[in-house]
């Protein structure tokens, strides 16, 4: 077991990353596996409910009377944007940190395996009411609907046993930095770091709604409750989460993109401040969600919309990091023409591969993210379906092909493999048939969108109504889509069970980039924590106080309860 | 903290492009009053079928070619069904939910508005083209969500 | 990583030679801001247009 003290002494203030060992002590690759694996799980049953839903859509299959459209929607949303997106940044934040921090504390594998237990747990809980049909609320559960009580403590366990990882990263981050007093965290730790402390404030805000307010009134213990409290600390917990998975990603196009390519680190002090602005901006982006909500004012609805648009500044500065990125690490190969250093990027590795595609991707899902947050053009995509299809851009391609990416060097990583030139070439194709899969989908969702078709919303014709025919050509589309997708899935999961078990042994590199600005370091305060929590407060208190007193305030009624079903 | 020089112009670049987004959504929420729905007030969910704002469901003509009509969103139906008005209408809707959240839009419109138990919403649209349009939910409300529908008809 | 003292020597004066090697990623991002405009125009008008 490697500790942090064992560590040589590095250079003062510099991005520590380089001259470690390869690999990271077991316990801690073992706590990883285990997170991918339910992850990998995750993605494999809720990409199943999601082919079923798009057979359902397009009219081309009924489902038996036992299981219901929705209950399909429920578990597809559940599994993929919370149990497989938290399990999967845990898996490899925990594995990176310990690679470039060299080693878990010990106290953080405690609180990894304890946390683990309970999302695993909770997983399971969750996952049985909504297949019981228990539980047909989506994953938004928005009150008054009301589910069997037993799936909220399943959600709490989550976010508990999340709370946890959240601590073990925070040891393990402030104990290396007791131990190197004066030293700048290398830009990987400081990453998830940040996604950490994210998760800290997504997890308070679900855990006062689930906790305090839903679970006493799923129980019977209070009789009514106000749904725009609940709208509103939901959305302050899901457009955080969507900025967890994005920190999560762009971890990889900053630290590990330049390394994959023979480039180095664009600049590790710009990066950093564009996570410090994302962290402290993030949490009122979620009010974009209540734009058409009664109850909120105008005013306060622009401020929210201002708000939300200080997060887009950070995404300019990572669109110019990464082309920066790839445009150092040609001209250093001797590329002079304007565009050329494009030609020469290592496209047929498929670690960069799919980096390249989840970050075009990125393109049109955050543009259609500027669209929805822009105040009353909202009204225009609200609730359509364009909404979906801008989720399966962001998390679906974005997010995923990244993560996909990370596989493919993170599993042979922890399993002492190496990628085969076939293996390479499969992951290559994957990455091709999962974006051609997303692209006629969601492309197709947006369209219906348009069109008015909304989103979450079992197959219906509307009793043969002219706008709904106009969808059906779209709706064929997005199943089409949803086969690719689900092929997509397969392969992926033939790739993983040879990386984790067959590919032949070796040592893989957890590509980690070098600092091409040396002379330009961070000052050291930007370790500093308490700083960025404080102003990130200081920014949810400015968007949260009013309307969040204004509800409370009691002159609010309540909702009793309707059970779904 | 240096910055390279094509960087800075591009946040600069950016910056203004999104801030020019702003603007033109804050002159048209703020001043031509063009904002996104955003009604404050409340009403107790189970007394909204007995209250006297939506007891008398029905178009009510209140000046020339402009109508106001309170309607009930619940699980699964639009309360009263099909409208009909002139082509030309300005309609005002009114709208609660006495049971769960549910969303009100018209196809080819902007009418879309979330209907919040305890809160009114209202909305209001100018019918400029004649034809028959699709009000339907677009919030998950249960099981039946997707029977719940109706038409307004411009003539 | 190979060269680590010619690749910090490059990075430290040559501010010249720097700019110039990133115009590419200019001329990149510009067609990104191109991109921006144009979609979220486009669902300008049609709000415009349904107004």
């Amino acid at each position: 077991m490697t500790h942090a003290s064992e560590l040589p002494v590095l250079p003062k203030g510099k991005a520590a990353d380089s001259g470690l060992t390869a690999g990271i002590p077991r316990e801690d690759a073992i706590l990883s596996a285990a997170n991918l694996t339910i992850a990998f799980a995750a993605l494999l049953f809720g990409g199943l409910a999601g082919l079923l839903q798009g057979f359902v859509r397009s009219g081309y299959l009924e489902l038996p009377s036992w299981i219901s459209y929705y209950a399909l929607l429920t578990a597809h949303g559940v599994l993929l944007v919370l149990v497989l997106s938290s399990f999967f940044s845990i898996g490899y934040l925990y594995a990176g940190t310990s690679k470039v921090l060299g080693g878990l504390a010990p106290m953080t594998r405690n609180f990894g395996w304890a946390g683990f237990a309970l999302m695993s747990v909770g997983t399971a809980m969750a996952a049985f009411f909504i297949l019981a049909g228990k539980a047909n609320v989506l994953y938004t559960f928005y009150t008054p609907m009301q589910a069997h009580p037993w799936f909220y403590i399943g959600l709490a366990l989550i976010v508990v046993g999340i709370l946890l990882n959240c601590v073990g990263m925070f040891i393990t981050y402030q104990g290396w930095r007791k131990q190197h007093p004066g030293q700048l965290t290398p830009l990987f730790a400081f990453f998830s770091n940040a996604v950490f402390v994210l998760w800290v404030f997504a997890s308070l805000f679900i855990a006062v709604f689930v906790v305090g307010l839903v679970i006493p009134w799923a129980f019977g213990w209070v009789p009514t409750i106000d749904p725009m409290i609940g709208r509103t600390l939901f959305w302050a917990f899901g457009h955080t989460l969507v900025n967890i998975w994005m920190l999560t990603s762009i971890s990889a196009w900053y630290v590990s993109m330049p390394k994959v390519i023979g480039g180095k680190v664009f600049s590790d002090s710009l990066a950093r401040v564009a996570v410090v602005i994302l962290v402290v901006a993030n949490v009122p982006g979620g009010f974009h969600h209540q734009i058409l909500d009664p109850g909120l004012s105008v005013e306060l609805k622009f401020l929210h919309v201002i708000q939300t648009f200080m997060i887009i500044f950070p995404s300019l500065m990572t669109a110019f990091a990464m082309l920066a990125t790839m445009e150092r690490a040609g001209r250093a190969k001797g590329v002079t023409s304007l565009l050329g250093w494009w030609k020469i990027l290592p496209w047929s590795d498929a670690r960069f591969f799919a980096l390249i595609v989840a970050m075009f991707a990125f393109i049109p899902a955050g543009l259609g993210g500027i669209i929805n947050a822009s105040n009353q053009i909202n009204q225009v995509v609200h609730n359509s379906i364009w909404v979906t299809g801008h989720l399966h851009l962001t998390v679906g391609t974005t997010v995923m092909l990244t993560f996909f990416a990370v596989s493919y060097w993170l599993i042979p990583f922890l399993s002492g493999r190496k990628m085969t030139k076939v293996l390479n070439r499969l992951a290559i194709a994957q990455t091709i048939i999962w974006a051609s899969g997303m692209l006629i989908m969601s492309g197709a969702m947006h369209i219906n969108g348009l069109l008015g078709s909304p989103r979450r919303t079992a197959n219906t014709t509307y009793t043969g109504h002219e706008a709904a025919a106009d969808w059906a050509l779209y709706e064929s589309f997005m199943a089409i889509g949803g086969m690719i997708l689900f092929g997509a899935i397969t392969l992926l999961i033939y790739i993983w069970v040879q990386l984790a078990f067959f590919a032949p042994k070796g040592e893989t590199e957890f590509p980690i980039g070098e600092d091409d600005s040396k002379k330009d370091v961070s000052p050291l305060f930007m370790d500093r924590w308490a700083i960025w929590v404080v102003l990130a407060t200081l920014s949810i208190a400015i968007a949260y106080v009013i309307p969040l007193a204004d509800f409370v305030s009691g002159h609010n009624p309540g909702s009793p309860p309707f059970l779904m079903p | 903290m240096r910055i390279h020089h094509y960087e800075k112009l591009w946040l600069i670049i950016g910056s203004l492009i999104l801030i020019i987004f702003l603007s033109i959504l804050a002159v048209q929420t703020f001043v031509l009053d063009m904002g996104p729905p955003s009604h404050a007030e409340t009403i107790d969910p189970q007394s909204v079928r007995e209250s006297e704002l939506f007891a008398n469901t029905g178009l009510q003509e209140v000046g020339d070619k402009e109508y106001e009509i309170a309607m009930i969103a619940e699980m699964f139906a639009f309360r009263p069904g099909d409208l009909e008005v002139p082509v030309g209408s300005t309609v005002h809707f009114t709208l609660a939910s006495p049971d769960v959240t549910h969303g009100f839009k018209i196809t080819d419109t902007n009418i879309n508005v979330m209907v919040v138990p305890g809160h009114i919403s209202k909305i209001s649209h100018t019918f400029d083209e004649s034809g028959e349009y699709l009000i339907l939910c677009n919030e998950y409300c249960g099981l039946g969500h997707e029977y719940m529908a109706n038409t307004i008809t411009v003539k | 990583m190979k060269k680590p003292s010619r690749q910090s020597v490059q990075g430290k004066g040559h501010t010249t030679a720097e700019e110039s090697s990133l115009k590419g990623t200019f001329v990149s991002v510009l067609i990104l801001a191109a991109i921006m405009v144009a979609s979220w125009a486009a669902i300008m008008l049609l709000f415009l247009e349904r107004f």
